[in-house]
């Protein structure tokens, strides 16, 4: 009998592919909406007709300013993608039967779950400044540039909160079969 | 169909015009597809809970701000949201969904009119958001004081039950072209916040930039809001229902047109099962 020495690849460097090559594959595979005609209309039009909702709504009760509605929207538009984005890295998992043959590997599940939620903390990011941008450009939104930083801190910190939920409510939701309602309403 | 029996002819059935039956499979449909959206956990929450959270943010920022437009408004505005809702999510994919539960062939296949089939079909999922209107008129008066005094009783029924049918017959139109458009669901996505807006359901038309008017007066959500607001704060609501229903007529013959489209389409090309 021969025996077969197995060489592993140093702990720390498995990690960091199951997080960045793991979490890019994953995104690529889940993410229903990746493709341009899934991604303009669902993470760029719906998000910009929400903000253009809400402020008009706005101005026609009297209540808050522009910014008010606008800061609050792309806030609201960035957890949304990261609600939607993990539920759906989770729930597809379930859907395809992959989720149990991940799990039953010996990859850290740190590494395994954080690298699904980096894309979808990136696209969330991506939504949130096209919101901004958007808005500029057709609202007359005009932020203070010296708070610049503050607010792309806010929204990277409200990321992680949205995609826990995410990771929470994805076994929930796709249980009930109502997935996809869940994410955003109960944000509004 | 007949029997011979004795040299005599005697109808075994008895045999009515086609057309004839159109209507009762019209209402066997409708009745059916109600039960069953109104079993869908989906549906309920998109015509049962959403439409509250929304009726909650326009009566709290009425409230909170200088307009003195009723709360009545914007409850019957967020109630046209939730029917709205219903439509574009049940009614967009109303295809797709009946090839996905494998009932497509069947329904094809039956002698009914595939159109009236469909139509019973959007017509039911229309109904359900009826469940919205109920919900935020009840949840106006109860959380927010809501005045509940109609002005025109008789005239808001008639209101409701013609704009559900319109809206219903536009979910036919909306159906029958989503198919032919293979990511459908992103546009249902990103059809509600926009027809909301254009059709000021919550935000007065006034308001609202003067290019997006036309828009609003062919989409039937406008008028029905409208003869439903007249009905109950005040006004004239047979125009608006006058409208609605002129709608309902041009959506049903293009409704009708596109369904006959996409299933000949479908046969000739043999495409009935896939997208």
């Amino acid at each position: 009998v021969t025996s077969v020495a197995v060489t592993r690849p140093p702990l720390r460097n498995h990690f960091w592919r199951v997080f960045f090559i793991g979490g890019l594959i994953s995104y690529r595979a889940l993410f229903y909406w990746i493709s341009p005609w899934q991604y303009i209309p669902t993470m760029l039009g719906a998000p910009l007709f929400q903000i253009l909702f809400f402020v008009y709504l706005g101005r026609a009760t009297g209540v808050g300013s522009t910014s008010f509605f606008v800061v609050g929207n792309s806030i609201q538009i960035c957890s949304m993608a990261g609600i939607y984005g993990m539920t759906m890295a989770i729930a597809n998992e379930r859907s395809f039967q992959t989720l149990s043959p991940i799990l039953a590997t010996p990859s850290n599940r740190v590494a395994l779950f954080l690298g699904r939620g980096l894309p979808v903390l990136i696209t969330g990011l991506q939504t949130c400044l096209f919101g901004f941008l958007v808005s500029a450009l057709i609202l007359g939104f005009r932020p203070p540039l010296e708070r610049f930083p503050v607010w792309r801190w806010r929204c990277w910190s409200r990321r992680p909160p949205a995609q826990g939920l995410g990771w929470r409510w994805a076994p929930s939701g796709f249980e009930s079969g109502t997935s996809s309602w869940f994410p955003t309403s109960p944000t509004s | 169909v007949r029997a011979t029996a004795g040299g005599l002819h005697r109808p075994i059935f008895r045999t009515v015009p086609e057309p004839l039956t159109w209507p009762r499979v019209l209402l066997t449909g409708w009745f059916f597809q109600l039960k069953m959206q109104a079993q869908s956990g989906f549906m309920v929450l998109t015509a049962l809970l959403q439409p509250l959270i929304f009726a909650s943010i326009a009566m709290a920022d009425q409230q909170a701000g200088n307009r003195t437009l009723p709360l009545l408004y914007y409850a019957l505005g967020a109630g046209i949201m939730g029917i709205w809702s219903t439509v574009v999510f049940g009614c967009g994919g109303v295809i797709s969904w009946q090839r996905h539960q494998g009932m497509l062939e069947p329904l094809v296949m039956a002698p009914a009119p595939f159109a009236v089939v469909m139509m019973s079909i959007t017509l039911g999922t229309a109904t359900v958001g009826l469940y919205s209107m109920g919900a935020t008129l009840l949840w106006g008066w109860l959380v927010f004081g809501a005045h509940l005094h109609f002005a025109h009783p008789l005239l808001f029924i008639l209101a409701a039950v013609v704009t559900v049918i319109s809206l219903g017959l536009l979910g036919l139109v909306l159906g029958s072209s989503f198919v032919l458009y293979r990511n459908s669901n992103a546009l249902s996505n990103m059809l509600e916040y926009p027809i909301w807006l254009v059709t000021g359901l919550l935000v007065p038309l006034s308001l609202i930039p003067g290019w997006t008017h036309p828009i609003a007066y062919v989409l039937a959500p406008t008028w029905g809001v409208e003869a439903l607001r007249s009905a109950a704060i005040g006004g004239q609501p047979l125009v608006p229902i006058g409208w609605c229903t002129l709608a309902s007529a041009v959506y049903l013959v293009l409704g009708v047109a596109l369904v006959t489209v996409v299933e000949r389409r479908a046969r000739r090309d043999a495409t009935l099962t896939f997208q």
